[in-house]
């Protein structure tokens, strides 16, 4: 075995010229890939930042029964009893923000206008240090108890600018109309479109009172950074079975998850062409070396070895061709990370986004693995054909051939 | 003592345009173990042809062809492959050593595949190579060495191996008459040292001096065996 790698590792420099050109065409063609792909994860990771840190949390904390259901009074399986099952959750180490939540319909009211949207009753001085996704555009986040922020959309809509009073009325659950003056502390964007036009934050106490509730609807956590969403998931559905804890990946399956599959497909054509390309630049090139070694074949042949062991050692000499021309694409990839693209590139908002973004490449471990795995298989596969020729002619051929 | 070739009614042809044409007519000889024989006649009379069915590298069309005892006519190529690794070296007229592996590599290449240990395939390979003369070459690649020292590390490679019989097509035909002459009285050598057959074509007058037995091959035929 080891005398068929030593074989086929030396044979690579029969033919320096050749074979640096077929390494800069897989190397070329392994950056490729790893960019491409790290860039998909960039996406996903801003993405994913943005999601976390501008909305869900990491995950969300519902009552059993209620995430799933569609029910005609919610408020009845609400978290009835919130500082109780905040204490509970801050002993689970991994959690680091605990924001409890109410989602309120109401009207919003200045003056002559009257507008319909979708508030968020918060703890804001906690949301307000993880919550780093939203952008304040004028103003200040809510301070007290007798504040309100606002979508720009909305604000535009409402005509109001921090400092002016707004009206929020909304009915209890008990069915009652209830309402509160709130002062326009800051008007934010999320870079949603959907969001900023109907969104409002108002302090969870305040939401409370609107909708004559003691319990909370759902508690947003934060987790540690590299922590497992699933460990801290196990942790608190052992601590409590009545709690129901939601991924943000589930919550946000619309945009994360599809646009997760949406970029894998589109990395999977991608990467098709990609290998095409890269089998097809050296296809004639082996086809050529291995033409011109005929003679050569057929008087090792003509000695006794046999095709298996050819074949096995042409074969590895393809395979170390892509292994060497991957791991230089890795170092090609990253040095242009380094370099180059330090900086990140500036896309153009995504779909259903409003602000442009940057996007640093982002590499995952099985990114480097495929980058090798993958170009050594198109090598391979581009070696088959003129290696299954070659071993099938007559040793007599083989030896007029030169 | 068994007869290293029994050769009987050989005949073999190809085909061109849907046509066959013969190459090898009715060929019948015997060459016994350590012979030292060559086949000479003008170009195109089969003496390749022929040579490649000594060495199991073609099944003939018809006839017998026992080699060692073993009728291998109609043998199948992993048999031969086997008979081919164990028993039989070949040289040729242009070397084909691998450009990449040292002389000492080249010389060594089928060793670990007979099964020896790596000290004795070692030692056999520089015991050849020193026979040969290339003890101060076993270090350098084929493309650092003279037509000459090209062949005999070929010669090596096939010796190497402890063949029963090395098979040599036109061994000197790219090698100018001084070292034409050398190759051969190295193969004579070799015969000598190791007891192996030695059978090569060639066009050399020169060189078929040296031969023990001499057939005149013409048309696909053997017209003449000289024992001399
Ligand atoms: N596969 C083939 N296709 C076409 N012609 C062939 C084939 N094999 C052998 N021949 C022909 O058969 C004849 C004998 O060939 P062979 O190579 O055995 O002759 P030779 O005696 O070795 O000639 P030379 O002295 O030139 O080497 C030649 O005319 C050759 O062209
Ligand atoms: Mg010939």
């Amino acid at each position: 075995m080891t005398s068929i790698l030593r074989i086929a590792w030396k044979n690579l420099f029969r033919n320096r010229r050749r074979t640096l050109a077929n390494l800069t065409t897989i190397a070329l063609g392994a950056s490729a890939l790893l960019i491409y792909q790290a860039f998909n994860g960039g996406i996903l990771h801003e993405y994913r930042e943005n999601t976390i840190h501008g909305y869900y949390g990491h995950g969300q904390i519902f009552r059993e029964g209620y995430y799933s259901q569609v029910l005609e009074k919610p408020w009845k399986r609400w978290i009835e009893n919130p500082a109780e099952v905040e204490a509970k959750l801050s002993k689970i180490p991994e959690i680091k923000g605990i924001f409890p939540r109410i989602t309120v319909y109401a009207f919003l009211a200045k003056g002559e206008k009257n507008l319909g949207g979708k508030g968020e009753g918060i703890v804001a001085d906690r949301e307000n240090n993880f919550f780093n996704q939203i952008n304040i555009e004028e103003g200040h986040d809510i301070q007290n108890e007798k504040e309100i922020i606002l979508g720009k959309g909305l604000a535009n809509s409402l005509n109001v600018k921090p400092g002016d009073t707004v009206t929020v009325l909304t009915q209890t659950v008990h069915g009652q109309l209830n309402g509160a003056e709130l002062q326009v502390a800051g008007i934010f964007h999320m870079g949603k479109k959907v969001i900023d036009d109907t969104f409002f934050r108002i302090p969870l106490k305040v939401a409370q009172e609107l909708l004559d509730v003691k319990s909370v609807e759902l508690i947003s956590i934060g987790i540690e950074d590299n922590t497992d969403w699933s460990v801290v998931e196990k942790k608190i559905r052992n601590m409590d079975p009545q709690l129901d804890p939601i991924s943000f990946q589930t919550l946000d399956k619309i945009y994360y998850q599809n646009t997760l599959d949406f970029l894998e497909v589109q990395f999977a054509f991608i990467r098709l062409v990609i290998l095409i390309v890269v089998g097809l630049g050296i296809f004639n090139s082996i086809s050529m070396s291995l033409f011109e070694r005929a003679g050569e074949v057929g008087a090792l042949r003509a000695n006794g070895e046999s095709r298996k062991r050819l074949l096995a050692i042409l074969v590895s000499e393809s395979m170390l061709l892509g292994l060497a021309g991957g791991i230089l694409g890795i170092i090609l990839a990253v040095g242009l990370d380094k370099s180059a693209l330090s900086k990140g590139i500036v896309m153009p908002p995504g779909p259903g986004v409003t602000k442009p973004f940057l996007v640093h490449l982002y590499f995952e471990p099985f990114n480097f693995i495929s980058a090798v795995i993958l170009p050594m298989l198109a090598a391979v596969v581009a070696g088959l054909w003129p290696i299954q020729k070659l071993l099938g002619r007559s040793i007599a051929s083989l030896l007029r051939a030169n | 003592m068994e007869n290293l070739y029994k050769i009987q009614n050989l005949k073999h042809e190809y085909k061109w345009n849907r046509q066959s044409v013969p190459i090898l007519r009715d060929l019948s000889f015997d060459l016994e173990r350590g012979c030292f024989s060559c086949f000479v006649g003008p170009s195109g009379t089969g003496k390749t042809t022929l040579l490649n069915i000594l060495g199991l590298i073609e099944n003939p069309l018809n006839g017998n062809l026992i080699f060692c005892g073993d009728d291998l006519a109609k043998a199948s190529e992993k048999v031969r492959e086997k008979i081919r690794l164990h028993k039989i070296g070949f040289v040729f007229q242009s070397f084909y050593l691998i450009p990449t592996l040292t002389v000492f590599e080249n010389t060594s290449y089928f060793l670990p595949q007979l099964g020896h240990s790596r000290e004795k395939s070692r030692k056999w390979a520089l015991d050849v190579l020193a026979l040969l003369g290339l003890e101060n070459h076993i270090d350098k690649r084929p493309g650092e060495l003279s037509g000459g020292e090209r062949q005999r590390v070929a010669i090596a490679r096939a010796i190497a191996k402890k063949p029963t019989v090395v098979l040599a097509d036109e061994p000197t035909a790219n090698l100018d008459s001084e070292t034409a002459t050398r190759i051969i009285k190295a193969f004579k050598e070799l015969q000598c040292a190791e007891g192996t057959s030695f059978i090569f074509s060639t066009h050399d007058p020169q060189l078929v001096e040296f031969a023990r037995t001499v057939f005149n091959m013409k048309d696909g035929l053997i017209q003449s065996r000289v024992d001399q």
